[in-house]
């Protein structure tokens, strides 16, 4: 169902947990995968997993906050490929102070780490999907963007990756282009104990804790052509969490 | 992993979205129940499905009716020996400006896209919490947000939308998730049998300028039914082209 074989896939951010999945589970449906993040050793494993397990893949270090970064990286991975077909945007950094206590420089590591990166990479590919007339972008928020207590800078980020994407697909709309957000939830990481995995399942309602693959297959679905007619969507991959609580349109 | 060997119920599905929805599950190796109010329409389907080899029953209920709802629940059942897919397509719309609509107008669409998507639910989620596993995917609408003229349409799709949500958090322990397809303008027969001034109209307020197809709501559907689609619950997924993005 989710065809996404041969398309030439960019993954920003795809050091972490999540971004590793999604590199992962793109590369198992057959797209070629260019892993973008800051750390070369990581995109490294990233790569050879991938290739080990006969996909193909290859990394390219950049700071996603860095404009020129940015730039030549995109500028490179068009002139070897000829064109990218998707774009993920996972570039995150939680980070959290509550609003009286955040620094001017909190306020801004926040936003740079969060969503700058978003901005900058969209801007550099979408004219090129455009041109070709066909692409996916898919944004990677969170279900924190609803506000919470300590999470100013992050919720804020996160929120306006809302806007972000919407504003975006009304854009490219007519031009074959989906630009779609993932929102996860509660996803378990390595740093995680079972316990502590545990208990944060207990109080979501299907009574478990994400996992990184969660995030993967919905992001595989938005990449795919099987969401031709969806565009300036977000989809809440939470374990029903969102259900609790009052949130956009 | 995806939705093979697995038993779908798909209500209104014996044309248009339903049939397609259907028709792919089949595809992708589920065995799947056929809809439908109208024997012949169900006999038709059904007979067509099978003589590709698809696995395929048909259930002639009107899903307004508690007794046909847990007739053809309790029959498809019996027959595929369970039932781990629900998806609430079948729905009706009776438009017209709020001073000249009937009491019956609004009791239908009612009936036909609220009730019948409670009593379906109801009748299949016992099955479902008991197996520990269940996909509920229900068609509501993008018109949910509201539209001149759609007051009872809008009224049973918004129910729909609150119904999901309901549905996630009383049957997540349980292994069911509950989703929700709001679809936006898709290419069926209705759509070709308006005035070319209606058509030019609706799509000049479409972002991508073009009609979905059935398929694009069939993928949506695959995509919150497959077994991998677990920690997605209680969501409605616009499926519109963008036109859920701005008014008027």
């Amino acid at each position: 169902m989710e065809v996404v074989k041969d398309r030439i896939s960019l993954v920003a951010g795809a050091c972490d947990e999540v971004g590793r999945a999604i590199a992962l589970h793109l590369a198992q449906n057959g797209a070629v995968i260019v892993a973008c993040g800051s750390d070369f050793v990581e995109l490294s494993k990233l790569v050879n997993q991938i290739r080990e397990s006969g996909g193909s893949a290859e990394a390219r270090q950049a700071d996603p906050a860095s404009s020129a970064d940015v730039k030549r990286l995109v500028r490179d991975v068009i002139g070897q490929y000829g064109r990218i077909d998707v774009l993920v945007n996972n570039a995150n950094a939680q980070c959290g102070k509550l609003v009286c206590e955040a620094s001017d420089e909190d306020w801004e590591k926040g936003i740079r780490c969060n969503l700058t990166p978003t901005f900058y990479f969209c801007r550099e590919v979408i004219p090129g999907m455009q041109t070709q007339k066909h692409g996916r972008v898919v944004n990677i928020s969170s279900i924190d963007y609803i506000g919470w207590p300590g999470q100013s800078t992050y919720s804020a980020a996160k929120s306006a990756l809302f806007g972000l994407t919407r504003s975006l697909a009304l854009e490219t709309a007519r031009d074959g282009v989906t630009v779609n957000c993932v929102a996860k939830g509660d996803i378990a990481t390595s740093q995680m104990s079972a316990e502590q995995a545990e208990k944060i399942g207990s109080t979501l309602p299907v009574k478990r804790i994400g996992l990184p693959q969660d995030v993967a297959r919905a992001v595989g679905f938005f990449a795919s052509d099987a969401s031709n007619y969806t565009t300036g969507q977000m989809l809440f991959v939470c374990g029903g969490k969102s259900a609790h609580c009052s949130m956009s349109i | 992993m995806g939705i093979e060997n697995r038993v779908a119920l798909i209500t209104g599905s014996a044309s248009g979205i339903g049939k397609k929805t259907a028709y792919r599950m089949a595809q992708n190796g589920a065995k799947v129940v056929i809809n439908d109010i109208v024997p012949e329409k169900v006999e038709e389907t059904v007979r067509e499905f099978q003589r590709e080899g698809l696995s395929a029953i048909g259930q002639v209920a009107d899903i307004t009716k508690k007794a046909d709802v847990e007739k053809m629940v309790d029959e498809t059942i019996a027959t595929f020996g369970g039932l781990d897919i629900l998806v609430n397509n079948a729905g009706m719309e009776r438009a017209g400006a709020l001073r000249n609509l009937t009491e019956a107008d609004w009791d239908i669409t009612l009936n036909v896209n609220l009730k019948g998507t409670f009593l379906c639910s109801q009748a299949a989620h016992n099955h479902m919490v008991g197996q520990n596993r269940g996909r509920i995917v229900n068609i509501a609408s993008r018109a949910w947000l509201g539209g001149p003229g759609q007051a009872p349409y809008s009224s049973a799709k918004a129910g729909v939308v609150g119904l999901t949500r309901v549905l996630a958090l009383e049957l997540g322990r349980k292994g069911v998730t509950a989703n929700c397809i709001a679809p936006g303008l898709i290419h069926t027969p209705l759509w070709d049998e308006l005035p070319d001034k209606n058509k030019a109209n609706l799509l000049s307020k479409q972002p991508t300028g073009k009609l979905g197809d059935v398929d694009d709501i069939a993928n949506a559907v695959m995509f919150f039914s497959d077994d991998e689609s677990g920690f997605i619950t209680g969501q409605v997924l616009y499926v519109c082209g963008g036109r859920s993005l701005y008014s008027g």
